[in-house]
């Protein structure tokens, strides 16, 4: 029988990069300075104690840099996970150029491995450069031909436009060569100075000079207009895809559907809740052997910090657990939704939350209605084109009811 | 007490030049007070008197003195030192005979020194001129003497040399009290006429009247009427101030003392107004009795960590004890609520202001002070309004008048020059300038009420580092060419934000405001155009750009949690602020605006 509250998605974190880029927020560390071995095994102890449908619409391998823990290992420990898992339909591994080559990618592809996530980010060497990327745009080039040949037709690569000193010619260059890498998917991120990185502390000490808002909307705005010419839809706001390629993983985050993250510092949603592991590799790995059911989180538990950490009686990996109340899970619900260009199904929503969103956010909806920043149209409410730049400022009306 | 053995007397002085320090010296050297007592009274001031060195209410004492086989009562009525108080101290005057003139023998006379000698003349007091602080090694007494006889007329050889501070030349003044001021006058008029001229409300006990009796008894448990309120009250006690207050069953003619009769309000009770009998009323109530005038107003609002409830509990307090201060329930689409404040004039203004945030624990943010005007409509009408957005459409204005005061400022001669530049910025005439010693100036302006209430007098001390004094009288009313400012945020007037100002500065004043509201107001989704109009004509302008971006790149799964406290914030954040049509305007930013227009 299928569960229509489980969850059908699974992200598993693979917490290890060679080096630290200096504008990275993400839990990551140095593979050579942890027992891997050790944590993948609890991973998969963690996924096996996990509820989930098997098999999984979509799985996502991250880091980190997966494949910095070495291709063997990271190839024996995938073939574990698709055990559990099952045959996703959307499989995807995010690669770090620098850590890549034809064999692992013909390695993944064998194992089942259908979409490949490339971590360009820039095809000028500067660019590479001042972010802390150790490849070189060669490198990038000889990885998207080696996916190719290894048989993958979805590959998606990250690019980030608003770098410190960057200008709008190098922008509509990297996008252009991004086309003729004749990728099937794109995230087009600004460049986001993430609290406690090298970058923002250098940022935030006037040693560097950041690109104007004016520059970074024009870029945001060259990229959307250059990849939909390219034949690539903007799909959510920084993510564009061919016809067929969106990322079906993403889209379970966006359309406010359920899944569980693996590994230190994943994110899980299940039913009522959200948890988060704790970032912490040898922690995590303590709290993994003993007895963990995410289906068995008391749902009537008012004391959270119990239910916290591996510090008390009860171990489990999750240092954080939020319970989601039915409106919060609507804002969230809008919140998410509106990221993507389409929007909110109105059906759907109401289907999904239980709440009619024209009555839970009147007020916000008929301001930006009048701003011309929200729009209705065929049972769809979604951003407008000029409230694609500013969407936070919308979409902060959505984070709570009015 | 025979009446011949009372003295009715106040004192007066410009601040600091040491009223509170000879009153406490009359207290002690006629043993109304003793050493001991002296510092627990010293400490009952407000903090706000004492560092003012200003007194706000009056108050009145009753001291004992033996003078040549004779025992006298001496009741010092306490007056406020400013003239803003203008028609508070003209009633305590009333309940006097004599006053004593105190003027510092180091600062010689001042603007106020002037004032209120004026008005103890007008009020037929007898004035004995005191020079203070002649132990001062900075004393210029004879200077300060030729001074009183060149300024008021007073023969320098009248006055007393003392030293309130060591007592020195207090016994000669003491005994001139009683040889020099006349006894209350006998009143032949059988009925009972007791003048209020001060109340202050008590928690437990109510309103307790100041009175002077004019003529006939007053008796403990007499059923009284108020003359002009028209209401009605048992006595439930008399008293007198010796300083604490002191029960006795009666007050006779000429005496000073106090009433409590059941009153829960003190705006039941207005001062100047007349206690008689009620069973056997007197004709007509004593003369001089009207209602105070405010003609200074400013919207105050709750600040940061204030809420209106508090702030109107704490405004209903002040104005227990403060007949001549007024609020009205204010709802500004831009500021929120708040209230309209009235003031008899700007000091006044600043004392509740600094009550209010002192003795309530209370933030509050206050605009800039406007002043009354009276509009002469085209239908032949007077009105007056004293909020800009209550002005009736220019087409019904025939004739838009503002008020004028008399303006007198006493300055070292030195700065003459920046005083003159001054008043021509602010409009001011000059009508007289008088000499008054070799080194300072008293200078005499026809000066617009509003060009003064703000910021003037922060100026003119500037100005004359802190020498230069000044006070002020309205003189009444003066058809001006004024214009009414509009602003326009994002298309859309904003009463709270509309001025009155000369034509002649609206161009300035209006690009001014823009400059500041542009600094003010965050940037919007979309561009905000600011606009200053007269009667619909546009004659400033600026502009707030839009904000080009603001928008998560990445948002995944990891991301939810902390994206939406964030977004929460920010929402929180949105709804804090003010809604001019679509722009939000924070109120800080708001009141900073008007806080500092100038």
């Amino acid at each position: 029988m299928v569960n229509k509250n489980l969850p059908k998605s699974v992200y598993i974190h693979i917490p290890f990069c060679k080096t630290k880029c200096a504008y990275c927020g993400f839990y990551s560390k140095s593979p050579q300075e942890f027992d891997v071995g050790k944590l993948l095994d609890a991973e998969i102890t963690e996924l096996k104690k996990s509820s989930f449908q098997k098999p999984v619409n979509t799985l996502y391998i991250g880091g980190g840099s997966p494949a910095s823990i070495g291709a063997q290992m990271l190839c024996d420990f995938l073939s574990e996970i698709v055990k559990l898992t099952g045959n996703a339909e959307e499989f995807t591994v995010e690669i770090n150029p620098a850590d890549a080559n034809e064999n692992l990618l013909t390695n993944l592809k064998s194992l089942g491995v259908n979409r490949i996530s490339i971590g360009v980010q820039s095809f000028a060497q500067k660019e590479l450069d001042f972010l802390g990327r150790r490849y070189s745009v060669e490198k990038i080039d000889q990885i998207i031909n080696s996916a190719k040949q290894a048989g993958f037709e979805n590959i998606s690569i990250d690019l980030i436009f608003a770098i410190p000193g960057s200008i709008l010619r190098t922008w509509r260059q990297n996008l252009k060569k991004t086309i003729e890498t004749g990728v099937t998917h794109i995230s087009a991120y600004s460049l986001t100075y993430e609290k406690n990185t090298p970058l923002e502390k250098t940022k935030s000490a006037g040693q560097i000079k950041t690109v104007s808002k004016e520059l970074d909307r024009k870029m945001y705005e060259t990229a959307i207009e250059i990849l939909g010419g390219a034949g690539f839809e903007h799909y959510e706001i920084s993510n564009f895809a061919k016809p067929g390629f969106q990322c079906r993983h993403n889209l379970t985050y966006w359309k406010n559907d359920f899944y569980i993250g693996i590994g230190p510092a994943a994110a899980s949603y299940i039913p009522d809740w959200r948890t988060e592991n704790i970032s912490d590799i040898d922690k995590y790995i303590e709290c993994i052997p003993l007895e963990t059911h995410r289906s068995s989180i008391p749902s009537n538990s008012k004391n959270l910090s119990s239910l916290t950490g591996c510090i008390e009686n009860d171990k489990n990996p999750i240092s954080e657990r939020i319970k989601i109340s039915p409106v919060e899970k609507a804002s969230q619900a809008a919140v998410l939704g509106l990221r993507l260009i389409k929007g909110i199904n109105l059906t759907d929503y109401k289907q999904k939350t239980g709440f009619d969103i024209f009555e839970l956010f009147k007020d916000s909806i008929e301001k930006n209605l009048k701003l011309n920043l929200l729009q209705l149209k065929n049972g769809y409410l979604s951003l407008t084109k000029i409230a694609l730049p500013i969407a936070d400022s919308v979409l902060c009306d959505f984070a709570q009811p009015d | 007490m025979d009446i011949n053995n009372i003295r009715n007397f106040c004192i007066i002085a410009h601040i600091d030049h040491g009223k509170s320090t000879l009153a406490d010296r009359l207290l002690l050297m006629t043993g109304t007070v003793s050493q001991r007592e002296f510092k627990d009274q010293m400490l009952d001031t407000m903090d706000i008197e004492r560092e003012r060195g200003i007194t706000v209410k009056a108050s009145a004492v009753m001291m004992n003195y033996h003078h040549e086989g004779k025992d006298y009562m001496l009741n010092l009525i306490d007056t406020p030192g400013h003239v803003d108080f203008h028609y508070e101290v003209s009633r305590s005057m009333t309940a006097c005979e004599g006053a004593i003139l105190v003027v510092d023998a180091t600062q010689g006379v001042e603007a106020q020194t002037l004032a209120n000698a004026y008005m103890a003349i007008d009020c037929n007091l007898e004035i004995i001129p005191v020079i203070n602080k002649v132990d001062l090694p900075a004393a210029q007494p004879q200077v300060v003497a030729e001074e009183i006889e060149h300024t008021l007329g007073i023969n320098k050889n009248q006055c007393f040399y003392i030293s309130a501070k060591s007592g020195k030349g207090v016994d000669e003044l003491l005994d001139a009290i009683v040889t020099l001021m006349p006894p209350p006058k006998q009143d032949d008029d059988p009925h009972i006429k007791a003048l209020i001229f001060d109340s202050h409300f008590d928690d437990y006990r109510g309103v307790i009247c100041y009175i002077r009796v004019m003529s006939g008894t007053l008796q403990h448990g007499q059923k009284i009427k108020m003359m002009g309120a028209g209401r009605s009250y048992q006595i439930s006690e008399l008293g007198k101030f010796t300083p604490s207050m002191k029960k006795i069953d009666s007050l006779g003619p000429g005496e000073v003392g106090y009433v409590i009769a059941n009153i829960r309000t003190l705006s039941d009770v207005t001062i100047g107004d007349t206690i008689t009998l009620f069973a056997d009323p007197a004709e007509t109530p004593l003369h001089g009795y009207k209602k105070p005038q405010q003609m200074v107003f400013s919207d105050f609002y709750p600040g940061n960590n204030t809420d209106y409830n508090h702030l109107r509990t704490a405004f209903e307090k002040l104005a227990l004890n403060d007949a001549s201060f007024s609020f009205f329930p204010q709802n500004s689409p831009a500021l929120g609520f708040g209230f309209r404040c009235g003031f008899l004039g700007m000091l006044h203004m600043e004392i509740i202001q600094e009550r209010l945030e002192r003795e309530n624990d209370i933030e509050v943010v206050q605009t800039a002070p406007t002043v009354t005007y009276e509009i002469l409509t085209t239908d032949n009408e007077t009105v007056r309004v004293d909020s800009p957005s209550q002005l009736p459409e220019p087409t019904k204005i025939e004739e838009l008048r503002e008020p004028i005061v008399k303006l007198e400022i006493i300055t070292p001669k030195d700065s003459i020059g920046g005083i003159m530049q001054l008043a021509e910025q602010r409009r001011c005439v000059l009508l007289k300038t008088d000499y008054i010693s070799i080194t300072r100036v008293m200078m005499e302006f026809r000066a617009p009420l509003a060009e003064i209430v703000y910021d003037f007098y922060d100026q003119l001390k500037g100005i004359s580092r802190g020498y230069a004094t000044m006070d002020y009288e309205l003189i009444g009313f003066e058809a001006a060419d004024l214009v009414r400012i509009e602003i326009l945020i994002n298309k859309e007037p904003v009463d709270a934000l509309s001025l009155i100002v000369h034509r002649s500065n609206a161009e300035a004043r209006g690009r001014k405001l823009l400059l500041k509201l542009r600094k003010a107001i965050p940037r919007h989704q979309f561009e905000i155009p600011l606009q200053a109009a007269i009667g619909g004509k546009i004659i400033a302008r600026e502009s707030i750009k839009a904000f080009r971006k603001d928008v998560t790149a990445k948002l995944y799964g990891g991301d939810v949690t902390r994206k939406m406290k964030v977004l929460k914030k920010q929402k929180e954040g949105k709804k804090r602020m003010k809604n001019i049509g679509s722009v939000q305007i924070p109120q800080k930013a708001f009141m900073s605006i008007l806080d500092t227009s100038d």
